[in-house]
């Protein structure tokens, strides 16, 4: 249901490329990955990474390919489902509280504002449900932070989303921080960031350099 | 991009979003074969939701545990970028391994469950009645 969601959502995203740059730091260790993201559609998104090592990677419907060039190697995993799209995060800051909580099995408990930040706490009617609470904050129409909670009132995610870019009429966060929280407490966080956002649609006729050249050593895996 | 359908949609992606449990591991560099084994081991018990397989035993018993044992979850692709191969085949090994292993044990168990459950009730209704004659 989640990725038919995400589906519907960035359907409504016209093609567009940026650089990103993910940062992932546990345990005081720090990943980074960088490239370029070349989103055509919810179903078909390409990544070059460029750093760490040179990588062409294609998320097409329920294929995802991994082409190392410089290796000449690559790796298809395709599964019976379509894969998570990797631009999921990017969604949060077109959100509207207001409009459909309600819709998902949430209320409103709570609003407050501060400056011209309004925060939105919004709790389950189901009291079976595993999370708490939700807690939107908004500038505008710009969501600028998210956050869910457990029942026991311990944190799941929380996101700050910010140097938001007008697309369409959405307001898209060009920065994500997430920090996550696992049952034990740990704590992880992943910072998203893309700059160079383009909306122009050149860069379509050059994906065919994603296809694995004919020759490449393939492991195939079934999911 | 026009109109509540579209907020509703965003809004509900959200939550579906941040419902999603995932996990990191950090590592250096592109990553070793064995910090994927690690990496895939953990974000697939994280991803895997033992309550949800355990219900499918329960519900379903053995069409439950049958389930448990062809749905494989896929591994997320941001986990993967600026990764070695070797660091590759290793995740995505240890993710399906790990996932289908907390899948299937949750289900059985649950399929154990429900079996012992209704067993123990056939038995106290049968007492029951024979206690009446």
């Amino acid at each position: 249901m989640a990725l038919l969601l995400l589906g519907a959502l960035l359907g409504q995203v016209h093609p567009f490329s940026a650089q990103f740059e993910q940062v992932i730091v546990e345990n005081n260790q720090s990943d980074t990955a960088r490239g370029t993201v070349y989103f055509v559609a919810p179903w078909r998104i390409y990544y070059q990474v460029n750093y760490p090592l040179n990588q062409l990677v294609s998320v097409v419907m329920n294929e995802m390919s991994i082409y190392y060039p410089d290796e000449s190697l690559a790796y298809v995993l395709k599964s019976k489902s379509q894969f998570e799209s990797p631009t999921s995060q990017l969604s949060l800051g077109t959100i509207d509280p207001a409009r459909a909580m309600s819709q998902i099995g949430l209320r409103p408990s709570k609003t407050r504002t501060a400056g011209d930040t309004v925060y939105s706490v919004w709790t389950p009617t189901d009291r079976g449900a595993t999370f708490g609470r939700f807690t939107f904050a908004r500038i505008g129409r710009a969501t600028v932070f998210v956050e869910a909670v457990r029942r026991n009132g311990r944190p799941v995610v929380r996101s700050r989303m910010s140097d938001h870019v007008r697309a369409d009429t959405f307001e898209l966060p060009t920065k994500i921080t997430t920090e996550r929280f696992d049952t034990a407490g740990r704590r992880s966080l992943e910072v998203l960031t893309y700059t160079a956002l383009d909306t122009s649609t050149a860069f379509l006729s050059t994906l065919e350099r994603f296809t694995i050249p004919p020759g490449v050593r393939t492991k195939i895996s079934s999911w | 991009m026009r109109g509540s359908p579209k907020s509703l949609i965003a809004l509900a992606l959200t939550v579906a979003v941040l419902v999603y449990p995932t996990t990191v591991l950090a590592s250096e560099g592109e990553g070793t074969a064995a910090e994927g084994t690690i990496a895939g081991q953990a974000d697939a018990r994280t991803n895997t939701s033992s309550i949800l397989w355990f219900g499918a035993g329960c519900l379903f018993e053995l069409l439950g545990v049958a389930a448990a044992y062809l749905i494989t979850p896929n591994p997320p692709a941001m986990r993967l970028l600026g990764k070695s191969p070797e660091y590759v085949a290793a995740y995505t090994d240890a993710y399906s391994a790990s996932a289908r292993s907390v899948q299937t044990n949750n289900a059985w168990l649950g399929c154990i469950v429900s079996t012992l459950a209704g067993t123990g009730v056939y038995i106290l209704a049968a007492l029951a009645s024979s206690s009446q004659y």
